[in-house]
């Protein structure tokens, strides 16, 4: 009897450590949970999956369309997605603009190769960023957003130039510049001046502080060019540092 | 480069759970933290001192160090990232992002007799958790904390009748916590509030107690019932500078049941306990249920297993009385809610005594 008991113990024991191990893979209780949108997209962005954060908020937003918290989240995850993340994005700019050589480099061309590709869906989706952000009130703002906002204003104007540099050699050469536009020169001109504007106000970053120093090095450097109109000076200026 | 981009803020909810556990053994870890119907030895001191006033003589065992060491999964990556593929420390931290990190060590030396003992133990817990913020738009948030205790303490315990029994544990504690969270978007004064010595640590004395009752039925399968009124009153600390550090051990009342079937050579122990009914350290029900299974043979050699928090736990034990040796994982959830951010640990533990 004894025998059949304990044989009958280490059964029960063994079902119920196989039952416990086959829960092992999620938390038993985590279907029982309120849903929080913002961290599950965090841990989604975390993880690498933008795609996946812009899904869970876009659903979220639908529901509390004055979400802020929803709003800027969201405004990251289409960055992420366009392979703009802020902090390494403006470690990169300080660590590139820092070893440049500014005589014979802008600090556009440098940034080429830490960002992607300037696909249509890049360029949409660090638009959309743009547009969510710009969409929140000066005084809604989250602590993180000025600074993103800086960011993606930088990193849009760098893939809007990207463009140009139609064989992908990290330049834009004369002929490259020959579609260039006073249009496109004025946007991404808005662009740094919003940037140059959104980092000279907050001291919370040393790269946000070399990224806004850099943008007055630019803008020096834009004023000694040639031309009528600050377009003019953009496109004499690009000319005259990728010269080849 | 987050260096001077911090500012002090509150901690983590699995900090919290952390800090509040003075002690938490191997043992019990493994199955789902489970203990406060059925322990032994030491361990009893922290999950219910009643189980002092079972067994039989005057001597039960002589505790010279059981050294504890629990790790992360992420922490162990970590060192392996860091120390043998030499990645770069920005590289690994970036690829740290969501990764919750903590190593715990903890010991305990003591006499233990029946209805009596007496002894010491310190415990040490580090928590660092790197991940994106909703609260400053996403951007990366870094939360640190440290605890640590060193305590002396006897227990008392007493039978009532052939069911009950009541014990009594007095301590007397100093314990430290230091912790901030930092975040890249939210620097203002961010030197300032890292210099503010009062504001990131805080140390202090002060004298606790803990009452637990046992109830055993006498069938074959053992059932018994156990509760743990812990640090009575909350236990107050006394510090000789000003903190902003909360260093105190609030009042928990923690409830739990357990059935021993078994034979002669086996034995299996269902466990189940409910803590902190009163929501003194948290609210979210899911977080203080605790489920334990065990199966041990002739006290030997033994595998448990558990749900911590909704989180499977595993175990292995062989106690050949002088020496003890305990090894599993565990899962503690750092989230406010379940399932979120798990944080597998693993645990060692080494025990000798006579």
């Amino acid at each position: 009897m004894k025998k059949i008991l304990s044989k009958f113990t280490i059964s029960c024991f063994l079902i119920a450590l196989i039952s416990l191990l086959y829960a092992c893979g999620d938390n038993i209780f985590s279907n029982s949970e309120t849903a929080d949108p913002a961290e599950d997209a965090a841990i989604e962005l975390e993880n690498g999956n933008p795609s996946a954060a812009i899904k869970i908020l876009n659903v979220a937003l639908e529901k509390d369309s004055t979400n802020v918290i929803y709003t800027s989240l969201l405004s990251l995850a289409y960055a992420q997605r366009a392979g703009v993340e802020p902090l390494l994005f403006a470690q990169n700019f300080a660590e590139q603009t820092a070893d440049s050589d500014t005589e014979n480099s802008n600090m556009f061309t440098l940034m080429f190769k830490v960002l992607p590709d300037p696909t249509v869906q890049n360029l949409a989706d660090i638009k959309k960023s743009l547009e969510l952000l710009n969409g929140i009130a000066a005084d809604d703002r989250l602590p993180g957003d000025d600074f993103k906002l800086a960011m993606f204003n930088t990193a849009s104007a760098i893939l809007t130039l990207k463009q140009f540099d139609s064989n992908l050699d990290g330049v834009i050469s004369v002929g490259e510049l020959t579609n260039f536009n006073d249009t496109t020169a004025a946007a991404l001109l808005a662009q740094i001046d919003a940037a140059e504007s959104l980092l000279s106000g907050d001291d919370s970053s040393k790269d946000g502080a070399a990224a806004a120093s850099s943008f007055s090095t630019f803008k020096t450097e834009l004023a000694k060019q040639e031309g009528d109109t600050d377009e003019e000076k953009l496109t004499n200026f690009l000319s005259s540092t990728n010269s080849q | 480069m987050l260096s001077g981009n911090l500012f002090v803020g509150t901690a983590l909810a699995g900090d919290e759970i952390d800090a509040q556990r003075i002690y938490r053994s191997a043992y019990h870890l493994g199955r789902g933290d489970t203990g406060i119907s059925q322990c032994e030895n030491e361990d009893c001191l922290f999950y219910n001192p009643a189980f002092l006033a079972e067994g039989e003589g005057i001597y039960k065992k002589t505790i010279l160090a059981s050294p504890q060491l629990e790790m992360s999964r992420a922490t162990r990556d970590f060192v392996r990232q860091i120390g043998v593929e030499e990645s770069s420390p920005v590289s690994t931290i970036r690829q740290n992002i969501g990764k919750p990190n903590h190593v715990g060590v903890q010991t305990y030396t003591g006499i233990l007799l029946r209805r009596a003992a007496f002894g010491a133990f310190a415990s040490n817990n580090l928590n660092l958790f790197a991940f994106k913020d909703p609260e400053n738009g996403g951007l990366e948030t870094i939360d640190a904390s440290a605890t640590q205790n060193i305590g002396v303490m006897f227990s008392l315990a007493e039978k009532i009748g052939d069911n009950f029994a009541l014990g009594f544990t007095g301590k007397y504690l100093q314990r430290g916590r230091g912790g901030l969270t930092a975040s890249v978007a939210n620097a203002e004064n961010a030197s300032e509030q890292l210099q503010n010595q009062n504001e990131l640590l805080g140390i202090g004395t002060g004298s606790a107690a803990d009452i637990g009752l046992l109830y055993k039925g006498s069938s074959p399968s053992s059932p018994s019932f156990g509760l743990l009124l812990a640090n009575l009153g909350d236990t107050k600390f006394a510090t000789a500078e000003p903190t902003e550090q909360d260093l105190t051990l609030k009042q928990t009342v923690n409830v739990g049941m357990s059935i021993s079937p078994g034979t002669k050579f086996s034995k299996f122990r269902f466990l189940l306990d409910y803590r902190d009914i009163l929501n003194n350290i948290q609210d979210n029900a899911f977080k203080k249920i605790h489920l334990g299974a065990e199966l041990t043979l002739r006290d030997i050699i033994g595998i448990t297993a558990g749900i911590n928090q909704g989180a499977p736990t595993m175990g292995v034990y062989t106690d050949f009385w002088v020496l003890r040796l305990d090894a599993g994982m565990y899962t503690q959830e750092i989230s406010e809610q379940v399932g979120r951010r798990p944080d597998n640990r693993f645990f060692l533990r080494l025990k000798a005594g006579l």
